[in-house]
Parts: C-alpha cells; structure tokens; sequence
C-alpha cells in the first residue's frame, strides 16, 4: 500500500506536465498576450516594446523553457485582472470551492446510497420505481437549469432562501443542492446495481442459511461487494463535478476555484487560467489516487504492490 | 435448498419438510432464520464462491455463533479457532486473520464446516460437498465429515450424484428423480436389491472394471420440470412401463422393513 503510494505520487508531476504544457500552448494559439495587456488606443510600438520586455519576441520554445521554470517555483506570474499573484488569488478562492464541492459530495453520497439502497431492496415495487424514475430523470436534467429553478422556487417564490453569494449555511443550500445533482442520480442507479447484482451472490446464500438477519446481511455482506463499482464511480466523477463546480459557482456567484477560472477565461487573464488548471488538475488526480487506496481498502483481494 | 427456505422467492415448494416431528417450511420467517445455522446448518457445493470475499475467516465463523448466542466477539474469536481445530485447519490461529482467497478449495471447505458445525446443529445438509474438489482432497473431506458425525451428535444429509460416495459415506439412501424420491432403502438393499427401475439403471451405469465393457446409460432425457408426466415421472425412460404408469402418481411404498420404493410393477409379485 505504502509502496503503490509513492509509486502514483511519482507520476502527480507527469501528469500535471502534460496538462499545464497542453494549456500553454493552447493558449499561445490563440492569441498574442501582449495586446491583452495594453488597451485598444495601444501603439504597434508600445506593443513591440511590451513583447520584449516579456520575452514574447523569443521563439516558443524558449517561452516554453521560461513558463515551466516558473511554474517549478510556484511562479505563476501576476493575475492581469486583480494585480496579485495568480496562486495566490487561486490558493485564497480554494476553500469556497472545497466547502462546496464537499458538502454536494456529501449530500450526493448519502442520497446516492441510501436511494441506491432502499431501490435495492424493494426492487420492482412502487418505491424502487419511483426512486429509479426520479434517477433518470435528475440525470436527464442539465443541471444549470435545476438551479435555476431552485433559485425561482426558494428564493424568489417562497423567499425561504438566498439568491446566491456566500454568508451562512443558507447561502450553501442551493448551491450544494444543484451541484450534488450533477452525481447523486448517476450514484443512486450505479448502488441499486451494484448491490442488486452482489446479493445473488453465493455467500448470500450462504450467510443466509447460517441463520443471520436479512438487514444484517445486507450491511455486512451485500453492501461491502458492492462498494467497488460505487468508489471506481467516485473517482471518474471528480472531474465532472469540478466541471459542475464551474457552472453551480457562475449561477450562485459563489466565489470559488469555478467562477475564477471561467472570469479569467473570459478576460484572458493567462496566469490565473494556468494556475487554476494546475490546481483542480492537482485536485483531480489526488481524488482519484484516494479511490485508488479506498478500493484496497475495502476489497482485500485488490494487491496494489 | 428449499429445506430451509433458502429457494428463490419465484420458486414454487409443495410438500413437506419434517424436522423433529415439525413442518418447518410452514415456520414463520423468524423463526426460520433462528433454525437455519443453528439446528439445521448447510454447506454447499463451490467453497470457493460461498465465503464472503471480503471479510476474513474468523469474522465469518464468529458472526455465525455470534447471531445464535448470546456471545461477547472476543469468546465468539475463541471458539472459531477451536472449530478450525476441530475441522482440522493447520495453523488456526494465523487463518482466523486470512481471507477466502488465500485459502485452496479444500481448505475453505473446512472453513465452510466449521461454520456449519459453529452452533453445534443436529442436522447437517451437504450440498454435492466435494463435487467442485479434486479426488485427494474430496476423500480428505468425506472423512472429516464422517469423524465429525461420530465426534459431536450430527446427522448429515448428503446430496450428490457419485454412487462411489454414497456407498462408502451413506447409513440411509433416497433416490430423487424430478423432485421426487423414487426409492428409500438402508445402503445394503439399494445396491444388493434395488427395487425402483431408475435405481436399478443408475446402478447399472456404474462403470465395471473391463476397459472392453460398453458404458450402461439410461436412455432418454428428463422431463422439463415445467411439463411433467401425469403419471409416474420416469415413466418415459423405464425398462418396464406399463400403460397404467402413465395413468396414476405411484405413492412411495414400502416393500420390505426400511424398504420403500414408489413404482406399481415393484408390487407386481407380491
């Protein structure tokens, strides 16, 4: 376990090479950073004498040379729009995100298994039906429009609820709500499988006719197996809930990683983009190197030496 | 498996199940699940898919006598390790911390007796027990069984299609064909005078010594379970049909003390 750790940590700054040379170069393509800088009434000759003093008159390769030495001191040069240092801005919007991403994540895995669940067991009956339609339909439901909804039922119509911005644990509700809604329905018909399919196992029968109760069973025996698709599940879906992240952040104005990266995207705010695809890339496979370890966790078949 | 109630639920049970003088397939859920694994227990035919992958051995074992007594876990740890003794698993100590799939197939057989044997039940059901073991270790097993029979006051059921087994393993015989017992007898009178046509054929069908002998089979295939004969069950594969076979159900009967066998020409000359 302690070996298959080090191991994948090695490969963390592999990956993120891969990612942030992707971003780079993407982002050279389309266009040249200097006239962002400047305004519109800018001279060709200010823009020259800008391009040299950022090294935009080297070849890209050069460039390239410089922006990775950079980011290997945790440079990731100063944000355009807020005249701080990009990783700084990042590093102070993180906690916005983690206090959402991880209250959605919390709320999509208790619905997820308890629907999951329930659905199981009273597979073919009113209940289940009624649980695994409302499943299809949350997963057919582009979310952004979910929150819009929420927002025009809770907070405009019964006036119960914040439209958005940040404050108590009110403001979290809505957001926390659509965001869980990207995974829960996958989640819920993803457990009812999972566990549906585990409990014809033998070892059922066999806990069975050792005379345990059914609910017993279906905890310790049942439920265990049937963790292995739902973590794998967990760990491919980090990135669509950081993709989630983005739109629930832009529709509540939460002022998270989501907003900030989409805000710079769109005034071309280089650093603070390449700092924020770092970061949530960073997140992304460290989530997944914990479903790795989960996985060996509750199943002891799984050798990851 | 419809002995204690373990049949799917779309699966349809007729008969009776007598256990100590009592109809227990008419046994309330409850107080079924308090009967399974602690007077009647069951092991099957696949050790190898019948542990829980993911709990070890002795979380199994002790969560069995755990669910029928009044048990603190470590005393439940204790006595796992004395019925992996018992079930003769070298080493019991260090295999309560293992899992299924460390074990070989022989082993986790134990293992599955020893869960069986956990609360000391009067009746054992074996399932085809060894049919999924190579010879060695199934001959290692039957003799476990047939020690464990005299050491503690177990009766065992064992289900199986390998006459060589019964012959050497069995006091009592039933043959079953179609969810039917054909004949009933002590192990001497089946093979010395079997009285039913389909006992006589599955014994016939034993291979003999001579390479040069053809193979006895018994022509014909069953019938599906969904479209059964009116009359008798084999009625369509027997040597010596009649037409009145077809007509009635033959009752099981008994012939001699001990003795029983369900088919009309068994009473022929009697």
């Amino acid at each position: 376990m302690f070996q298959f750790t080090i191991r994948q940590l090695v490969t963390v700054p592999i990956t993120l090479l891969l990612v942030v040379t992707a971003t780079f170069f993407v982002l050279r393509l389309t266009g040249d950073p200097a006239t962002l800088y400047l305004d519109v009434t800018a001279t060709p000759e200010q823009i020259e004498t800008l391009r040299r003093q950022l090294g935009l008159d080297k070849t890209l390769i050069v460039q390239y040379g410089w922006f990775l030495t950079d980011i290997l001191t945790l440079d990731f040069g100063r944000s355009l729009q807020f005249q701080a240092p990009a990783l700084d801005i990042v590093v102070s919007r993180l906690g916005a995100t983690f206090e959402l991403i991880g209250t959605a994540l919390v709320l999509a895995l208790v619905l997820g298994l308890i629907g999951g669940l329930v659905s199981a067991i009273y597979q073919d009956r009113w209940l289940d039906m009624a649980i695994s339609t409302f499943a299809v339909a949350g997963q057919s439901m582009p979310s952004f429009w979910l929150g819009i909804l929420l927002v025009q039922l809770f907070a405009l119509n019964l006036g119960w609820l914040p439209t958005s911005g940040t404050g108590g644990i009110e403001h979290l509700i809505l957001p926390a709500i659509t965001l869980a809604a990207f995974i829960a329905p996958n989640l819920i018909l993803i457990t009812r499988t999972a566990v549906l399919e585990a409990s014809t196992d033998q070892y059922v029968t066999t806990a069975r006719a050792k005379g345990l109760k059914n609910g017993y069973i279906l905890l310790c025996h049942v439920l265990p197996n049937a963790l292995n698709p739902i973590i794998s599940f967990f760990g491919l879906q980090m990135g669509r809930l950081v993709g989630g992240s983005v739109v629930t952040e832009t529709i509540f104005a939460w002022p998270g990683i989501g907003r900030l990266m989409i805000g710079a995207v769109y005034q071309r705010d280089v650093p603070v983009v390449v700092a924020t695809v770092t970061v949530t890339c960073l997140a992304i496979i460290l989530a997944n190197l914990l479903a790795d370890l989960l996985l060996a966790l509750v199943d002891p078949r799984i050798n990851l030496e | 498996m419809a002995l204690l109630g373990l049949q799917p639920e779309s699966a349809q049970v007729e008969g009776e199940v007598r256990f100590s003088g009592q109809n227990i397939l008419t046994l309330p859920g409850d107080q079924m699940t308090a009967l399974r694994g602690r007077r009647i227990s069951m092991i099957f035919q696949d050790p190898m898919s019948s542990l829980n992958p993911v709990l070890t051995i002795g979380q199994q074992i002790s969560e069995t006598l755990r669910a029928h007594f009044d048990m603190s876990r470590r005393d439940a740890w204790t006595r796992s390790k004395h019925l992996l003794d018992l079930v003769r698993v070298p080493g019991a100590a260090g295999r309560l911390q293992a899992y299924p799939h460390e074990l070989s197939g022989g082993l986790r057989q134990r293992v599955m007796i020893a869960m069986a044997l956990a609360c000391e039940p009067e009746l054992l059901l074996a399932d085809e027990p060894t049919t999924a073991l190579d010879v060695t270790v199934q001959a290692q097993i039957l003799d476990l069984l047939l020690d464990l029979r005299d050491e503690t006051n177990l009766s065992i059921l064992l289900i199986t299609h390998d006459l060589g087994v019964i012959a050497n393993f069995a006091d009592r015989v039933a043959v079953m064909y179609c969810g039917r017992v054909m004949e009933a007898a002590s192990v001497g009178d089946f093979f010395d005078a079997p009285s039913h046509p389909y006992a006589e054929a599955l014994i016939r069908s034993i291979p003999g010594g001579s390479s040069q002998e053809r193979l006895e089979a018994i022509p014909g295939t069953v019938p599906k379970l969904t479209d059964l004969p009116r009359g008798c069950r084999f009625a369509t594969r027997c040597l010596r049909y009649r037409a009145a076979c077809s007509e009635d159900l033959p009752e099981l009967r008994e012939i001699s003390p001990g003795h029983s066998t369900a088919c009309f020409r068994a009473f022929d000359n009697a």
